[in-house]
């Protein structure tokens, strides 16, 4: 099946300075793609120029067949969106904002809403202004999940609700994706949450994209290494090299990604030796990842 | 049993959650002919990708833990004695290479390891 | 998806149609009331006792689709339009749909308006030489709120701040102007502007506050 989403060479400024530049980004049809980045790194925006809130500096955005922001209107009616702030209207009930929402969505299923409503526990006529933060953050799922989307589009969807509505909301979304084997765009910050749920991760940072690749790879990717008498040079190291540190004179930790357990062999010919290989978890495989990849950036500055 | 999976550990969820199953139908505590819970709802459940809880169930048949029936479900497969016993085996020995890894990055030599585990069980046994 | 533009407007704007269509309503049996209605006054005193109609009209007209279009712009504007944006409908489309809701929203007063002035009309005797003109009254109070309406709505939705302060700019420049040629006794070019404007075909006649309920 085709991508859900590219994007190819990406580029958006405000103001003089490019906030995203050179950014390309591809979505798999069914993947479940994880969005990673520290803050201001550009997720948000990202996410609204693939919708076509924002128009692009350059580059191209093509969203389940359809070219963003020309026909962003086309895509977005297979798109369920919930993004990072509530934005339905204060002033309406949760059952006036149903209506309202199931007007504009062609495959609305209203008995999957009532089922939803029900099972979040959203009184019909509560006003949304003076639901919590929680309640707010199921409702906005609640409806996305009822349009039927192929494509769901989530900006820190959990962010900030309390860890059993979490636990409802994540449920809820997995359950979606078994039965109507949809796609989902997760950006969120908790890398552990996005480490259970997703099977691809994106790591964007400073307005690019840092790496992009299957989870199990990135996972199992990125290892610390205990390595004694380290080489000085790196000509033709078979892996990269994110970080390094000298614990003492005789023994060095280092940081690689892409490593194959063969590799060895490349320490033993300096006359190195790798003590001991440690895996990362997602959260500091993303860290070491930033460093890396910061550290490159100021490298290539500096030449 | 469907305790949470950890995100954090070295070992990929699949194999956590198939590890979990095999010990459980190893020790009795999942019967021959019992049905499995649903993809869906398991994934739900544990909040993982429904694909997980697919590759798990996939690895637990190959081993022919389990039996994947079309339309009705997952099912715990008639599993022999001799079998039981070396799935018994094969967890424990799972879980004292996990505890020697964390051991070694603590720090602690497999013979203080020894020691205090003979110290640990004996004085547990005397309660 | 118009019904629920339109529905979401009316919950909105419900007060402010309310007040208006009450306040409009009233308005004629005001007018009559204030105008002089001791016993059965003559043409001239009937003319002139509800000539005070217009300006009263004119103003609600002004305010009410004025109000009408910044109360449901706010609603958006609170989420800063995600929502709107956010929805499988073209932008252009959007806004034409609010913009169909306000005028349809607009009729209630006017209808108020209308139903005011029959009211006032049954009661009284009317002689031979006037006529009263309800349905004229309440189209030109539907026209006055309308072009109010798409002048606010231009301002709000497509122009921007920007496009909003140049006409603004354009506007006191026009008023300045001609507050000089008064001033500077150029009497004949700032009346003969002031004419084309006001008077009809010109844009602005319908604020003319030359509303008539009862005439010739």
């Amino acid at each position: 099946m085709s991508d859900v989403i590219r994007i190819r060479d990406l580029a958006w400024r405000a103001g003089k300075e490019f906030a995203i530049r050179d950014l390309s980004m591809t979505v798999p049809s069914g993947a479940i793609y994880g969005f990673l980045g520290p803050n201001g790194s550009g997720k948000t925006t990202t996410i609204r120029l693939m919708l076509g809130m924002l128009t692009p500096a350059d580059g191209t955005i093509e969203v389940l067949g359809h070219a963003v922001p020309k026909f962003a209107h086309r895509a977005l009616a297979r798109i369920g969106y919930v993004p990072e702030r509530l934005h339905l209207y204060q002033s309406l009930t949760v059952d006036e904002s149903i209506r309202y929402h199931r007007a504009f969505f062609p495959g609305f299923d209203d008995a999957e809403a009532e089922r939803l409503r029900r099972h979040f526990s959203l009184r019909e006529d509560q006003p949304i202004g003076r639901l919590s933060k929680g309640e707010s953050g199921k409702l906005m799922m609640m409806l996305a999940l009822a349009q039927r989307p192929e494509l769901l589009v989530l900006d820190e969807p959990t962010d900030g609700l309390d860890p059993v509505i979490r636990r409802e909301v994540l449920s809820a979304l997995v359950e979606y994706v078994e039965v109507q084997k949809a796609t989902v765009f997760i950006s969120s910050h908790l890398v552990h949450e996005q480490e259970r749920i997703c099977d691809w991760v994106g790591v964007m940072d400073g307005g690019r994209m840092v790496a992009e690749l299957p989870m199990q790879e990135f996972r199992s990717g990125i290892k610390r290494l205990r390595v004694a008498n380290a080489p000085g040079t790196m000509d033709a190291a078979p892996f990269a090299l994110l970080s390094r540190e000298a614990l003492n004179p005789q023994l060095d930790e280092w940081v690689v990604r892409g490593w194959q357990p063969e590799m060895r062999e490349w320490f033993g010919r300096s006359g190195a030796e790798v003590r001991d290989v440690y895996d990362l978890d997602l959260e500091d495989s993303f860290v070491e990842l930033l460093r890396g990849a910061r550290a490159t950036t100021i490298a290539n500055g500096a030449n | 049993m469907f305790t949470d999976i950890d995100p954090r550990s070295p070992t990929p969820i699949y194999a956590q959650i198939a590890d979990r199953l095999r010990l459980a139908v190893a020790s009795g505590e999942l019967k021959a002919g019992t049905s499995l819970p649903s993809v869906r709802a398991l994934a739900a459940r544990l909040r993982v990708n429904p694909a997980t809880v697919v590759q798990a169930y996939r690895e637990l048949e190959r081993d022919s833990m389990v039996e994947m029936r079309q339309g009705a479900g997952t099912f715990v497969a008639d599993v022999g004695a001799e079998t039981k016993a070396h799935e018994r085996t094969a967890a424990i020995k799972r879980f004292v290479r996990q505890m020697l890894t964390e051991a070694s990055r603590l720090g602690i030599s497999p013979a203080d390891l020894r020691a205090a585990l003979g110290r640990e069980t004996s004085s547990s046994e005397s309660l | 998806m118009f019904n629920q533009i339109l529905l979401t407007q009316f919950k909105w704007t419900r007060i402010t149609l309310a007040s208006i269509s009450v306040v409009v309503f009233l308005a004629p049996a005001a007018a009559w009331r204030l105008g002089g209605s001791l016993g059965q006054p003559g043409a001239s005193a009937i003319i002139s006792g509800f000539s005070g109609i217009g300006p009263v009209l004119a103003m609600f007209a002004i305010l009410g689709s004025f109000m009408l279009v910044v109360q449901p712009w706010q609603m958006d504007h609170a989420a800063r339009h995600v929502y709107a944006l956010s929805l499988p409908i073209k932008w252009s489309a959007y806004v034409s749909l609010r913009f169909a809701a306000g005028a349809v929203t607009l009729l209630v007063p006017t209808v108020a308006l209308w139903l005011g002035s029959l009211l006032v009309l049954s009661m009284l005797d009317l002689p031979e030489t006037l006529r009263g003109y309800p349905g004229a009254l309440a189209l030109r109070f539907f026209i006055a709120a309308l072009l109010t309406h798409a002048a606010t709505f231009l301002l709000q939705y497509i122009a921007g701040k920007k496009a909003g302060i140049v006409v603004l700019l354009v506007l006191v420049c026009v008023a300045l102007g001609m507050i000089l040629l008064e001033a500077t006794g150029n009497r004949a070019v700032s009346e003969q502007i002031g004419r084309f404007l006001v008077e009809w075909p010109g844009p602005l006649s319908v604020f003319a506050m030359d509303w008539k309920l009862i005439d010739v």
